[in-house]
C-alpha cells in the first residue's frame, strides 16, 4: 500500500506542483525617486512590462527591469498585473523576440539587484517582494485599479 | 583595425549575402559586425541605456522524420535526423529609439531537392528599425513579413502547435518569401480593449518555383502588401486580414522574359486561451499562370500547463488556366502531442496523413490523382 502511495506521489507531483501555490505576499512596484510618478494604474504597469507602452509622460523612455522567470516576484506580478501566468508571458516574448519586433525587458536575479537597476536609472520601474526595504534613491509607487 | 571601419566591413559582407551563395562571407561579416558593435557601441550608449545594448537570442529544433507512400517534404521512407532548424539573432540599441538586427539561420530539410540550393547559413533578416512614435514603428532592410498567423515565425519550434505550420498555406520552402528587401511600416491604435495593428510593406523578393522536381528562381518586384490584426476585448482572440500585390519574373511557365501580376489575400482567426487553441485561415493566391487556394482549421487543448495535443486539417487545391482546373493538390490531417519542460524546451511528436500530389518520390503530375502518403515526425524544440 506504501509503494502504490509513494508511486502515485512520484509520478502525480508534477502535475499536483502546478496546482499548489506558495504563500501568496503581493509586490511593491518602485520607481526612481526622480520619476515624478506617484501613482499608477495595473494596466498601465502591465503595458510597461509589456513594452507596448515605451514612454512615461514626460516623452522618457520608460525601462522596466523584471525578475527571473523562475522567482516568486515575478510570478505573483505576472498573475496580478498581467492577469497571466510567467509561462504565458514567457511565450508572448517569444513571438516578439522572432517575429523581429521587441525583446523582454532586463532581467534581474533578485530584489537587491532590481533596487540598484531602479536607484541607478532615472527612468527605470520595477517590482519587489512586499517585505523588501526599498532603502534611498528608490520610492513605492501606488497602485490604483 | 577601428570601430568604424569593422563596421563598414561587416556590413558590406554581409550585403554581399543577397545573393545567397557566400557562406564564409555570411560567418566573417557577423563577426565583423559583432566585435564592431562590441567594441564601439558599448561605449557610446552603454551608460545611458544601463545593461549592455547587444542581446543575442536564437533557436534550433532537431527532428527525426520518417514517411511512408511516398516521399514528401523532404522526408525519404526510411527516415533522416537531416531535418533541423536554427538561428541566431543580434540585436543592437544604437539608441533608445534605433535598433539594428540582423539574423542567421540554418535549415536542413532530409532530401528535398531545396537541399541543394540552401546554404548552410542564410541571411534571415538584416535591417534598421526607427521607433517614430509610441505607436509607429519603420523597419529599412530585409525585413520579415507579417502575413497571417506564422509567417514571421515560420521556423521557430517553440511556438509552432507542428515542427512546421501548414505547409501548403505557408509555402513550405517554395513557392513563399519570409522577408520583403524593401521597408514596412508599423501602426498600433489602441481604442479602449480593442487593439489595432497595421502593417504596410512594399520591395522585392525571391521566391523558388518547383515544377516537378525542377528549381526555378523568380523575383517578385514592385510589390506592395498589408497585415491587419484587431485584437478583440476577448483576452487571446484577435482576427485579421493581409494580402499583397506583386509583379513576377522568371515563373518558368510563362514565355522568357513575360511578367506576370499576382495577388495574393488571406484571412485569419486567431483563438489562443489558456486552455485551448482553434485558428482557422484561409489563402487565396491569384496570377495569370495559376489561382490557387488553401485553407486550415487547427485545434488544440492544453492540459497541466506542459501537455497540448493538436489536429489540424489543411485543403489545398489549384486552377491552372488552360490546362486543368480544381486539381486536388493536397489534403493533409494530423495530430500531434507536445510535452514542454519548460516554455523553451518543447517535445513533439506527430502524424501526418495525406492524399497529395506533392511527394517528390514519386513524383506525380498534376494530370494525376493525389497519392495516399504518410509522415511522423519527432522533434526536440528550444529558444533563448
Amino acid at each position: 500500500m506504501k509503494k502504490i502511495f509513494f508511486l502515485i506521489l512520484l509520478i502525480g507531483f508534477p502535475f499536483i506542483s502546478t496546482f499548489i501555490e506558495a504563500g501568496d505576499a503581493s509586490v511593491k512596484i518602485i520607481v526612481n525617486v526622480s520619476n515624478p510618478v506617484s501613482a499608477m494604474k495595473r494596466t498601465q504597469i502591465s503595458n510597461l512590462f509589456l513594452k507596448k507602452t515605451t514612454t512615461w509622460d514626460n516623452g522618457h523612455k520608460a525601462l522596466p527591469v523584471d525578475q527571473s522567470d523562475s522567482s516568486n516576484a515575478r510570478r505573483i506580478f505576472s498573475e496580478e498585473f498581467h492577469g497571466k501566468p510567467v509561462h504565458t508571458i514567457v511565450s508572448y516574448w517569444q513571438k516578439q523576440i522572432f517575429s523581429g519586433r521587441e525583446v523582454p525587458p532586463v532581467e534581474k536575479e533578485s530584489d537587491r539587484e532590481v533596487l540598484a537597476y531602479v536607484r541607478d536609472n532615472a527612468d527605470a520601474i520595477g517590482y519587489v517582494s512586499e517585505g523588501a526595504a526599498v532603502g534611498d534613491g528608490v520610492k513605492v509607487v501606488k497602485v490604483l485599479d | 583595425m577601428g570601430t568604424i571601419q569593422l563596421l563598414k566591413k561587416g556590413f558590406l559582407l554581409i550585403w554581399q549575402l543577397r545573393s545567397f551563395s557566400s557562406r564564409r562571407a555570411a560567418a566573417i561579416g557577423a563577426m565583423l559586425l559583432l566585435l564592431g558593435f562590441w567594441m564601439g557601441g558599448a561605449t557610446l550608449f552603454a551608460a545611458e541605456l544601463g545593461d549592455s545594448n547587444l542581446t543575442v537570442h536564437g533557436y534550433l529544433t532537431q527532428a527525426y522524420a520518417n514517411s511512408h507512400g511516398g516521399q514528401i517534404l523532404g522526408i525519404p521512407d526510411d527516415g533522416t535526423t537531416d531535418y533541423r532548424t536554427a538561428a541566431l539573432q543580434f540585436r543592437y540599441n544604437m539608441s533608445s529609439d534605433d535598433t539594428f538586427v540582423i539574423q542567421l539561420s540554418h535549415e536542413r530539410i532530409g532530401k528535398s531537392v531545396l537541399q541543394t540550393i540552401k546554404p548552410d547559413v542564410h541571411l534571415d533578416w538584416v535591417f534598421y528599425q526607427h521607433q517614430l512614435l509610441d505607436s509607429v514603428m519603420v523597419k529599412i532592410g530585409k525585413v520579415p513579413i507579417p502575413h497571417g498567423i506564422y509567417n514571421e515565425v515560420l521556423d521557430v519550434g517553440t511556438l509552432l502547435p507542428f515542427y512546421r505550420p501548414p505547409s501548403q498555406f505557408y509555402g513550405e520552402a517554395a513557392f513563399s518569401t519570409e522577408t520583403v528587401d524593401g521597408a514596412l511600416i508599423s501602426h498600433v491604435l489602441r481604442i479602449g480593449e480593442w487593439e489595432l495593428r497595421t502593417d504596410l510593406y512594399g520591395g522585392e523578393w525571391d521566391f523558388d518555383y518547383i515544377i516537378d522536381g525542377v528549381i526555378s528562381p523568380v523575383r517578385s518586384k514592385s510589390a506592395l502588401g498589408t497585415q491587419l490584426w484587431l485584437q478583440t476585448p476577448i483576452e487571446g482572440l484577435r482576427v485579421g486580414v493581409g494580402g499583397y500585390r506583386s509583379t513576377d519574373l522568371g515563373v518558368p511557365i510563362l514565355p522568357p522574359g513575360a511578367k506576370e501580376t499576382r495577388t495574393e489575400w488571406l484571412a485569419s482567426i486567431d483563438a489562443d486561451f489558456d486552455h485551448f487553441v482553434v485558428q482557422a485561415e484561409y489563402l487565396a493566391s491569384d496570377a495569370k499562370s495559376d489561382y490557387f487556394v488553401d485553407y486550415y482549421l487547427l485545434g488544440g487543448i492544453k492540459l497541466f500547463q506542459k501537455i497540448r495535443i493538436n489536429g489540424m486539417v489543411e485543403i489545398a487545391n489549384l486552377d491552372l488556366p488552360g490546362f486543368k482546373d480544381n486539381i486536388k493538390l493536397q489534403k493533409d490531417y494530423a495530430v500531434g502531442v507536445n510535452y514542454a519542460f519548460r516554455p523553451n524546451v518543447i517535445v513533439k511528436v506527430e502524424q501526418h496523413w495525406l492524399k497529395t500530389l506533392n511527394t517528390e518520390d514519386p513524383l506525380v503530375p498534376l494530370f494525376m490523382d493525389p497519392i495516399r502518403t504518410q509522415y511522423y515526425i519527432v522533434s526536440l524544440s528550444t529558444s533563448f
